[in-house]
């Protein structure tokens, strides 16, 4: 099962000025570039003038349209790491881009998108009017997995009456201990403490303790006792 | 039960093909030349989303389901893109896609024309009979400004010797404004429809006064021989975008047996066409307009070119793209 997060309004938002920072910035080059060679000459100006309103109206109605057809996803929503997709997952067509980049003009109403944003915080998935037509959602993509992978030395069978989920949280402790400090890690373990019935061997028992053995006990779970003892030999 | 280890050794030279295949597909330009073969692809997918759902149901760790993930959600993203030939497609869109997705909405588009032209038709005929009138529909700023405009010692908008120049500011101007209305009056065709209709009968108004004032004071061969050219992609244009935002509203206000939501989605789906062969029209409608409108010709030449336009224009919007057989 394919699982997303979908992205709320202020970061949305967010995405939405610096888009419309690098519009301003391509139209200011633009109208340098066309703009010097008019010098004083009255009919080459007006002809830049012509040029300049092509490219912004290229600029206001196909810039996101464009880019999210093509690429999934606008320069300004790829800093805060979203895309665009359907409601399937699948990749946006450029039917989907145009609706929903389209109907801005209706969520824009009356102004600042105050449509759109009542639209967003009263849909469970954030869509805003051009999402609903589109079947589209936004939506955070996917962090590249961590390349980080636990281990420890020691490898003990964890009680057997251990529940999945008792388990699981084991594991999860053990993989994030990886970027946690000691002082973190001992806090954490306390939560697990009540799992650990038989008292520790050691005459000095501490937090540290409590670490070493749910680490065990997860090395065991992921890796199993043979590697374990291959590794410690 | 597999422990995770042995599990992650069972699959792993798996997952390391499938995210081959996929950084090489990733990375792969559009237009290149495709040399890899991603027959396997799809096997691997389904046998890494069952890997996955077992993943999850044995209990193994995060970092692992969480990589899965990501590699299925890549995959699924490759396997699901939307391919279709550029050139292949335009040529479907404009030899039959775009006028048969309009005849489908007949009555709607039938609707649309009636708002327009018959605002028009009517607030022309208004206007005609008594400048007051067309004084309501346009304010008399704008009466005088196109009185002077259009007048017979007028050359406004053709300055003399600098004709190119101010053709292509034109241009610019004709397809920010006028595609820009376009796409205004379709998608506030959302709003129940109230957008739309709004901006039909606002421009029928406009347009409809402003052709009865010019034509009753005898400013024909200006007027007419300015707009005939352009009028029928342009004011076609604006009814089909009309069309378009209708279906919108439309979906809303009858959906049917579905959600609203679905209905809309549906009926979004099928305007895309419909808008951007408005677009496009209007595009064609701005270049006459900025090129050919402007030009020092006799009436009954533009006039003449001007019915061609139309009448081609209705012949390819009701014939284009009809099927010979099931038409007789």
């Amino acid at each position: 099962m394919l699982q997303f997060v979908v992205a709320g309004p202020v970061v949305r938002g967010m995405a939405w000025l610096v888009d419309g920072l690098i519009r301003l910035v391509i139209l200011i080059i633009f109208f340098i570039i066309v703009g010097i060679p008019g010098g004083g000459e009255s009919r080459d100006v007006s002809a830049s003038i012509g040029l300049f309103l092509i490219a912004q109206f290229l600029l206001n109605w196909f810039y996101t349209t464009i880019f999210e057809a093509a690429t999934g996803t606008t320069p300004g929503k790829k800093l805060f790491n979203l895309w665009v997709v359907h409601d399937n997952a699948t990749p946006i067509t450029f039917s989907g881009a145009l609706i929903r980049n389209f109907l801005r003009v209706a969520d824009y109403l009356p102004f600042t998108y105050v449509t759109g944003l009542i639209t967003m915080l009263l849909d469970t998935r954030f869509r805003r009017l051009g999402d609903l037509a589109a079947g589209t959602l936004v939506i955070y993509r996917d962090k590249a997995p961590s390349t980080i992978t636990f281990t420890h030395e020691l490898s003990v069978p964890p009680p057997e009456w251990l529940s999945l989920r008792e388990r699981q949280a084991i594991v999860e402790f053990a993989e994030r201990s990886v970027s946690l400090s000691v002082e973190r890690q001992q806090e954490l373990a306390q939560i697990l403490e009540h799992l650990i019935e038989e008292p520790t061997p050691t005459p000095t028992a501490t937090a540290t303790d409590s670490v070493d053995i749910l680490k065990s006990w997860a090395q065991w779970i992921l890796r199993g006792q043979a590697d374990a003892q291959s590794a410690s030999v | 039960m597999l422990n995770q280890r042995a599990f992650e050794q069972q699959f792993e030279t798996d997952w390391a093909q499938l995210d081959d295949s996929l950084n090489s597909l990733e990375s792969a330009k559009p237009w290149a030349k495709k040399d890899v073969d991603n027959s396997k692809l799809p096997t691997l997918y389904a046998a890494l989303c069952q890997q996955h759902a077992l993943a999850i149901s044995r209990g193994y760790s995060p970092a692992l389901t969480n990589r899965l993930h990501a590699l299925i959600t890549r995959a699924h993203h490759q396997l699901y893109k939307h391919r279709g030939h550029v050139i292949q497609r335009t040529v479907q869109f404009f030899g039959g896609g775009f006028p048969r997705a309009l005849r489908e909405q007949r009555t709607l588009f039938a609707i649309s024309c009636l708002l327009f032209f018959g605002t028009s038709l009517i607030c022309g005929a208004l206007a005609a009979y008594s400048t007051d009138l067309a004084d309501l529909f346009m304010g008399s700023k704008q009466r005088f400004a196109l009185e002077s405009m259009y007048g017979p010692e007028s050359d406004s908008f053709r300055p003399e010797g600098k004709e190119d120049a101010s053709n292509l500011l034109m241009f610019g101007f004709y397809i920010m404004n006028n595609i820009g209305i376009d796409f205004r009056v379709f998608a506030s065709g959302i709003l129940f429809c109230v957008g739309s209709i709004f901006f039909m009968v606002f421009n029928g108004i406009h347009i409809g006064a402003a052709a009865g004032h010019l034509t009753s004071i005898g400013y024909n061969e200006r007027f007419w021989g300015f707009v005939a050219g352009h009028s029928a992609p342009e004011l076609i244009a604006l009814c089909v975008s009309g069309t378009a935002g209708l279906m919108l509203g439309m979906a809303l206000i009858k959906p049917g047996r579905q959600t609203r939501r679905l209905s809309l989605m549906r009926a979004a789906k099928k305007s895309v066409p419909i808008i951007v062969g408005a677009g496009l029209m209007t595009l064609l409608a701005a270049f006459i307009e900025a090129y050919w409108s402007s030009k020092e010709l006799s009436l009954s030449i533009k006039l003449s070119v001007g019915a061609v336009i139309w009448i081609l224009m209705v012949a390819y919007l009701a014939f284009a793209g009809r099927n010979p057989k099931r038409h007789g």
